[in-house]
């Protein structure tokens, strides 16, 4: 009876999904998860094979991987473009696994700095789903950090290696603040896994297992304690009953076959791109602008991490094609508001290890840095081994001018209409972006870097994708309640990064699945008058 | 007689000279390194762009027309200086064969055994092996652990 009414109807079984699934276990409800991907198995990552920086199967660019599955994205009119992966693990199985939470200062950025909104919860009201969080992922990382609040159980930080110490030497020399990154990367056995082989490209996939995606962390678990999962199940639209309660949701299966599975509670997992999606294009009588959506909010605010990337070329190798090529360590010492800075709000420096050889000669031939003829060869190994760099992450300050709406033009494999971006960067990520730049140049000329290139500000892939269905207080100004619960239908829940009131200058990955614990908590606490 | 080889390639063989003759412009062979125009590499590169045919083969029937209209000169006997020109010449007018080209060349050379050794790198996927990190001596850290908490505790 695959398509009776179950009491909870998870849609997306990514990062938020699966802690979603995982957590609500412990109610013996009845729970199915509907996924439009399938299961990624380890042996098909590219790093099993000799063409491992050639592979677009895996890329993070759903317009190059045009899998089945994947939705069309034009982010024609964004500097920043967005990148996913539909799959049970969703984007966590190609994200670098860079762990930091949000700081407590993102959660009142209106009250200490006077610019965005407060969130209706503080960080300490996620602080035990963090915890938790970290205890399923398997989080690494070295305690006693100034720049952050305390924490503990982590395992051990991963190493530098040549290229984290050099750009380090480079902090200490300004006398500026670092510390080991902590990374969801297993650096000892952590719950079944095995620990890091240091394969490199994190971002392709970890077919050692150890980084911590989804469907080798929460789900294994769920799925033995009896939460159903369906893959290749794509969700066309929530449906309404008479009462304006979600009764269920439309989807098509991998045949193109359209079914109903009705719920008592609906919870919506699908990301800051695809849960706006999904609400735009639920549209009835009662709703006509996109369900959830009175306010109008739905799609907007989107956050994308206003990004800068700066590198420079040191005069000996580095072995940074060894090693996560996204954790090595973090510097905060720019993270929270200094007035004398010209602009609000901060930003973390991340240290990017080097990349491969068809890596970087491909990067460098598309900036026409590497030439052909005789100076080719002279030139690559100039670079190759040599190139450190530096990524900040800047607060972007909601704007509700930023936004995802459908694209009806383009449309995924079973007609259902893509997305479009519509981002600019504000005046203050601007003037955070100069600033970051700057610093970066500063930091790698410390470290010794012989030549600093000029910091790239557009472009930048993002799968920071926050804030198009905000969580608050007020009806009018915000899409759910400091819960998750939809403000228009009290049976429908968002539990992503669509909730982001604010994006912080951190990788939302950790902050969105404690939230996403936190919004599961409070509805397994509210059981007996959920829908009051 | 044909221009297409025995296989389900959509080259003939003077796209095929075509693209020789500009692998090997690209990145020339140099002590004991291989061209990109080397025989295994070429195969791989070919093999590669016949995944998009229509852009390869704009791309050298562009490249071909300039040869003949500036330089009066097949493709392969330009001289180097002229070559020069071929060659952001074809950038400017087949941008998009470009990218492709010159992506694929090097995911085709900077993947070949004899490269890699040069390079001092394992000629061998990343999985199942790894790699070797040195571990970290935490002293580094010393100066940093100095500092008093400095987040915003709110």
């Amino acid at each position: 009876m695959p398509n009776d009414t179950v009491d909870v109807l998870i849609i997306g079984a990514g990062a938020a999904g699966a802690a979603v699934a995982w957590s609500l276990v412990d109610t013996k409800m009845r729970v199915v998860c509907l996924e439009q991907g399938e299961w990624v198995r380890q042996s098909d990552y590219p790093t099993n094979g000799r063409d491992w920086e050639s592979r677009s199967d895996f890329s993070a660019v759903p317009n190059l991987r045009r899998r089945p599955e994947d939705y069309p994205v034009d982010d024609s009119d964004s500097p920043i473009k967005p990148v996913n992966f539909n799959g049970v693990g969703g984007s966590t199985i190609l994200y670098m696994a860079h762990f930091p939470r949000f700081h407590p200062s993102d959660f009142r950025t209106r009250t200490l700095d006077g610019v965005g909104e407060d969130w209706p919860i503080r960080y300490q009201d996620l602080e035990p789903f963090f915890a938790e969080n970290d205890r399923v992922m398997g989080v690494a990382g070295l305690p006693g950090d100034p720049g952050c609040p305390p924490k503990d159980g982590l395992l051990p930080p991963v190493a530098l290696g040549v290229l984290g110490e050099t750009v380090a030497s480079g902090f200490n020399a300004l006398g500026w603040h670092w510390w080991p990154s902590e990374s969801a990367i297993a650096t000892a056995p952590h719950n079944g896994r095995d620990k890091c082989l240091n394969l490199g490209p994190c971002a392709t996939g970890c077919a050692q297992g150890a980084k911590a995606s989804t469907d080798i962390t929460y789900w294994p678990e769920a799925i033995r304690r009896g939460v159903e999962l369906r893959t290749r199940c794509r969700v066309r639209e929530i449906t309404l009953d008479e009462r304006g309660f979600a009764r269920g949701a439309v989807y098509l299966d991998a045949d193109g076959n359209e079914h109903e599975q009705k719920a008592h509670i609906v919870i919506l997992a699908c990301s800051g791109m695809g849960t706006p999606r999904l609400l735009l294009n639920s549209t009835s009588k009662r709703f006509p602008n996109g369900l959830a959506n009175s306010s109008g909010l739905v799609g907007k605010n989107l956050m994308l991490h206003c990004m800068t990337l700066t590198s420079g070329i040191f005069d000996q190798p580095l072995r940074g094609w060894q090693g996560p090529i996204g954790c090595a360590l973090w510097s905060k010492e720019f993270y929270e508001t200094d007035a004398e800075r010209g602009y609000a709000r901060g930003y973390t420096f991340e240290i990017v290890r080097g990349m491969g050889p068809v890596a970087t000669a491909q990067s460098a031939l598309a900036r026409g840095a590497l030439p052909w003829g005789e100076k080719h060869h002279g030139a690559f190994r100039s670079m190759f081994d040599r190139s450190a760099s530096i990524v900040a992450v800047g607060e972007d300050l909601a704007e509700e001018c930023n936004r995802i709406t459908l694209d009806h033009a383009h449309l995924d494999s079973d007609g259902m209409p893509g997305v479009r971006i519509e981002y600019r960067l504000g005046e203050n990520s601007r003037r955070m972006l100069e600033h970051s730049g700057a610093r970066a140049t500063e930091v790698l000329e410390a470290a010794g870097a012989v030549t600093v290139a000029p910091t790239v500000t557009s472009g930048i892939a993002s799968g920071h994708i926050m804030g198009t269905a905000r969580m608050g207080n007020d009806p009018d100004r915000s899409v759910t309640n400091a819960w998750g619960r939809c403000h228009d239908v009290k049976n429908l829940f968002i539990a992503d990064s669509s909730l982001f009131v604010t994006s912080g200058g951190v990788n939302p990955t950790s902050t969105l699945q404690a939230l996403a614990l936190y919004v599961s908590h409070q509805i397994k606490q509210r059981l007996d008058r959920l829908f009051d | 007689m044909t221009q297409t080889i025995a296989t389900d390639s959509p080259f003939g063989q003077q796209q095929r000279i075509l693209l020789t003759t500009l692998a090997e412009w690209m990145i020339p062979a140099e002590d004991g390194l291989p061209s990109a125009a080397d025989a295994t590499i070429l195969e791989e590169i070919i093999v590669a762009l016949a995944r998009q045919p229509e852009v390869t083969n704009a791309g050298l029937q562009r490249l071909d027309a300039i040869a003949k209209e500036q330089f009066r000169s097949p493709v392969p006997k330009v001289t180097s200086s002229e070559r020069i020109e071929l060659i952001a010449a074809l950038r400017a007018e087949a941008p998009a064969f470009v990218t492709l080209f010159e992506s694929t060349v090097a995911a085709c050379y900077y993947r070949d055994d004899r490269v890699l050794h040069s390079l001092d790198l394992p000629a061998r996927a990343p999985f199942p092996e790894g790699n070797n990190v040195r571990p970290t001596d935490w002293s580094l850290l010393d100066p940093v652990r100095q500092r008093a908490p400095f987040y915003r505790n709110v």
